[in-house]
């Protein structure tokens, strides 16, 4: 089990490594920083091996882009603290829409609208749905694996399905004030 | 058939269908963009730096693993260790409160080592010591009980040793006598007169003794090891008791 799992962490990086600094590198501009951010991803992995199945298999890809991705935010939002805007502030940016996404979804012209409104997401809130509801992970896991509280979770979560009633809701031509 | 989403079982499932499709699109995002990334990268970090620093994390964790596989074999040792233990214990008390031969053979070991070092303190007594030497160094009293307390002013009288028994005669100046007899004899064969006599149930060496007063002689019985113990004489309770007390087996 013990050999299993390190063989399993070195298959990781041997494959992956480039693609984890590919994308810590275009968050966080800074060679140092993006080698902090894959190394900070490989600390969280290891935490989590057990969650881990094959190598190959498209759930290990995203969980550790997910992993790399929200770690490179946290670092840039640690050395840019005046500059950026950290992923907590954007709810005061976003409208207090009463919340319901279903009507806001029966209103759509099926799900290829939807899926298009989707891709407009803000990357760190699909990757807390996709934890959630694809992985399958209690906020208490999620706040493991991204480093956060599990109140930031809960926050998060809030502010990720608001903000895509809103993408959807714009669609439909509601000004936002 | 219209729906009702004001229905909140059917609200909170369309929800999560939602959010899972959302989910689901989000790792398809992803895979392409890895697939893209893959296609075309471009940015290559110092990858002996970053070779060396994985390394490092992956050669910590196999530490910790290894620090922990060992860690519970020893908690998985420890408890099997633990259960034999209170099981021992557990059985030992009960066959020991429960079989007399064990015991008795229980105490004996505690009494041989009191035994030990009730010769270190007796030999010193100054009246005793003399003859506890003569004792000691008669080459005929083998394999059996010598005092190592001899009452003060008492001598040897007389040494009988036959083929089951050993008897030691004590006098003093006065013509006082102690009695003192071992005997390879069972406890039923041992015949006391008891008529008229007050009896005490007392311990000797940690066994079960009797004590027998009938007039002004004192006489002591009890059994060791398969020897029968007879010790009787005029003096005081105290001084016989003393007497029983010090013998000690001579090889």
């Amino acid at each position: 089990m013990n050999d299993y799992s390190i063989k399993k962490i070195e298959d990781l990086y041997l494959k992956y490594n480039k693609i984890l600094y590919t994308i810590a590198y275009r968050i966080l501009n800074n060679h140092q920083w993006a080698q902090d951010a894959v190394q900070a991803t490989f600390v969280k992995i290891i935490e989590n091996i057990a969650k881990i199945g094959d190598v190959d298999c498209n759930k290990t890809k995203v969980f550790i882009v997910i992993i790399c991705r929200n770690i490179s935010i946290n670092i840039y939002n640690k050395h840019k603290r005046s500059s950026v805007l950290p992923i907590e502030k954007f709810d005061e940016i976003t409208p207090d829409y009463s919340f319901c996404l279903e009507e806001e979804l029966i209103g759509l012209e099926g799900l290829s609208l939807l899926k298009e409104k989707i891709n407009m997401l803000y990357e760190p809130y699909a990757d807390i749905i996709t934890l959630r509801y694809i992985f399958d992970y209690s906020e208490k896991e999620i706040s493991k694996i991204l480093d956060i509280t599990e109140q930031n979770v809960r926050v998060r979560l809030s502010r990720a399905k608001k903000s895509l009633m809103k993408l959807l809701r714009e669609d439909k031509g509601v000004d936002v004030v | 058939m219209s729906l009702d989403i004001s229905d909140i079982k059917f609200k909170n499932k369309l929800d999560d269908a939602i959010f899972s499709y959302t989910g689901l699109c989000h790792i398809e995002n992803i895979n392409n963009e890895i697939e893209q990334i893959k296609k075309n990268i471009n940015i290559n970090p110092d990858q002996k730096e970053m070779d060396l620093n994985i390394q490092g994390l992956i050669n910590d964790y196999a530490r910790k693993q290894r620090r922990q596989k060992r860690l519970n074999s020893f908690k998985k040792v420890s408890k099997i260790a633990a259960v034999f233990l209170i099981t021992l214990i557990t059985v030992s008390t009960i066959l020991m409160s429960s079989v007399d031969a064990l015991r008795i053979f229980f105490w004996n070991m505690l009494i041989e080592q009191k035994e030990d070092y009730s010769t270190i303190t007796v030999e010193k007594d100054e009246f005793s010591n003399h003859v506890v030497e003569i004792l000691m160094e008669d080459k005929n009293l083998n394999n059996c009980y010598i005092p190592f307390y001899i009452p003060e002013n008492f001598d040897i009288e007389k040494i009988i040793n036959a083929e089951n028994s050993i008897t030691i005669i004590f006098k003093d100046m006065d013509s006082n006598y102690l009695f003192f007899e071992q005997s390879k004899k069972s406890r039923s064969e041992f015949m006391v007169d008891t008529e008229n006599a007050y009896t005490e149930t007392i311990s000797i060496q940690g066994l079960e003794a009797k004590l027998i007063q009938k007039e002004e002689t004192t006489a002591v019985l009890w059994q060791k090891n398969g020897i029968v113990f007879n010790v009787h004489s005029r003096l005081d309770k105290e001084e016989i008791l003393k007497f029983c007390e010090s013998l000690n087996f001579k090889n």
